[in-house]
């Protein structure tokens, strides 16, 4: 339960994180994260949608619809140059958060099994 | 296919309250990812029909997605905004320089907002902007019915106790025939913007509670036609205010997304503003009164969910039961 809130908390920062890699459609990034984070993480579904259409209004991905073979139409999304560039920012802030939380989380510098 | 799947995929259309494009897209791209989590699901061995009721289980459920979608894509651009603004500050700047009484400017006025409004209602998709316009355009066919059947009532009641009617035969003829006329009007547009959203006609209705309850005072106070200008002229500061905040109420509802968040909007504006328009007549209202101006107020603008919500009985009853005996299962052939 809380990984799945820190996920919320930071579910369009992945998002543009794993488009950033290659475009995809909404539910290889359902596998793709879970795939990436060996389970540990899983998008709810029905949150993914609003938060791709989110990052889409915002100008950080564009979509665009593909035929498949099954005919059916899925909605790829690739990120944009402005997308990068707050994923840049992003990547930044998570450093700087990372690092603070570890220095205070692991003050010794390493993860301990407890 | 999974009845499941079909209803799920009828119930999130119905409650998406988008751009007919805006939905299709959606619901296509939805679709297309329960389909792609059925065959996965199928391909470890389920069922089809097992296989889609837990894709659409685990999707969550309609009115989460619904209200989700609308969150992203219900606020409306900038330019929405200060186009659906313009008719309330036209009807302000009318109330603060005291031209109201001018009936043939008034009349233009009108006339100008109904041809914006057609010309933008013509093409069948129209921009979240006109909603506001389209609530003037109806203004007059609705105030004009509500004065009518006053009018009407009036008339057949001076009939009925002293035998002659207190004004000219040709024109309660005509008035008869000008009610039905009229309803017809009014109710073929709300049934229009309610076929998108039952909050956008609620939008629309905006302003009518504080037109209806000044053209009745007016009407009271002595008639529209004799001198009472100068009378009225003493609210004309509040009603200037009451326009300028519903510009401000309309371009709030425009931008925010959270669906609860714009009824709440609605529901708070429309009571504050209609115990200011009561406390602004120059008469002395009681707190009972006020307060059922309030609650009827609120209901009226609330009403078209009511409405909304038995169309919608209607629509599903079809989809489950459709002419020819065929269930519905994709929702739309010509995909982008």
């Amino acid at each position: 339960m809380h990984q799945q809130e820190m996920l919320k908390g930071n579910t369009e920062s992945v998002l543009l994180a794993l488009l950033e890699t290659e475009p995809m459609y909404g539910y290889q990034i359902v596998k793709e994260v879970e795939q990436r984070s060996s389970g540990y993480f899983a998008f709810k579904e029905g949150t993914l949608y609003p938060a791709l259409h989110r990052l889409e209004r915002a100008g950080f991905i564009a979509g665009r619809w593909q035929d498949t073979a099954n005919s059916i139409r899925r909605r790829y999304y690739e990120i944009t140059a402005r997308g990068r560039q707050a994923l840049n920012d992003r990547l930044r802030e998570w450093q700087r958060f990372s690092r603070a939380m570890n220095s205070i989380m692991l003050p010794d510098g390493s993860l301990t099994q407890r | 296919m999974a009845v499941e799947f079909t209803d799920y995929l009828h119930s999130l259309a119905r409650r998406l309250h988008l751009e007919p494009n805006q939905e299709k897209d959606i619901i296509l791209e939805l679709e297309g990812h329960l389909e792609d989590k059925a065959a996965d699901l199928e391909a470890g061995g389920l069922e089809r029909d097992a296989a889609l009721r837990i894709a659409v289980r685990e999707m969550g459920t309609p009115e989460a997605v619904a209200s989700g979608m609308y969150a992203v894509h219900s606020p409306g651009a900038w330019r929405d905004v200060m186009l659906a603004i313009i008719p309330h500050f036209l009807l302000a700047a009318l109330f603060a320089l005291h031209l109201w009484s001018h009936y043939f400017l008034v009349a233009l006025l009108l006339i100008g907002v109904a041809l914006v409004t057609w010309r933008n209602w013509r093409a069948g998709n129209p921009s979240k902007w006109s909603y506001s316009w389209m609530g003037y355009t109806l203004a007059a066919p609705a105030l004009s019915w509500l004065l009518s059947l006053i009018t009407l009532a009036y008339g057949g009641w001076t009939l009925v106790t002293t035998g002659s009617l207190p004004f000219d035969v040709v024109l309660f003829v005509l008035l008869i025939g000008y009610v039905p006329f009229s309803m017809w009007i009014v109710f073929a547009a709300a049934r229009k913007v309610m076929q998108r959203d039952w909050l956008l006609a609620s939008l629309t209705a905006l302003p009518f509670p504080f037109l209806t309850s000044f053209v009745l005072f007016l009407n009271w106070q002595g008639g529209l036609w004799r001198d009472h200008a100068e009378r009225m002229q003493s609210t004309d500061t509040a009603q200037a205010f009451i326009f300028l905040a519903l510009a401000v109420t309309t371009a709030v509802f425009l931008r925010i997304g959270p669906r609860p968040l714009k009824i709440g909007l609605l529901v708070l504006i429309t009571a504050v503003l209609v115990a200011i328009s009561a406390a602004s007549l120059p008469v002395s209202l009681g707190f009972l009164a006020i307060l059922l101006m309030i609650v009827a107020s609120v209901v009226f603008l609330l009403s078209p969910a009511v409405l909304e919500s038995r169309l919608n009985d209607r629509y599903a009853r079809r989809a489950l039961d459709p002419p020819g005996g065929q269930v519905v299962t994709h929702w739309f052939n010509d995909a982008p």
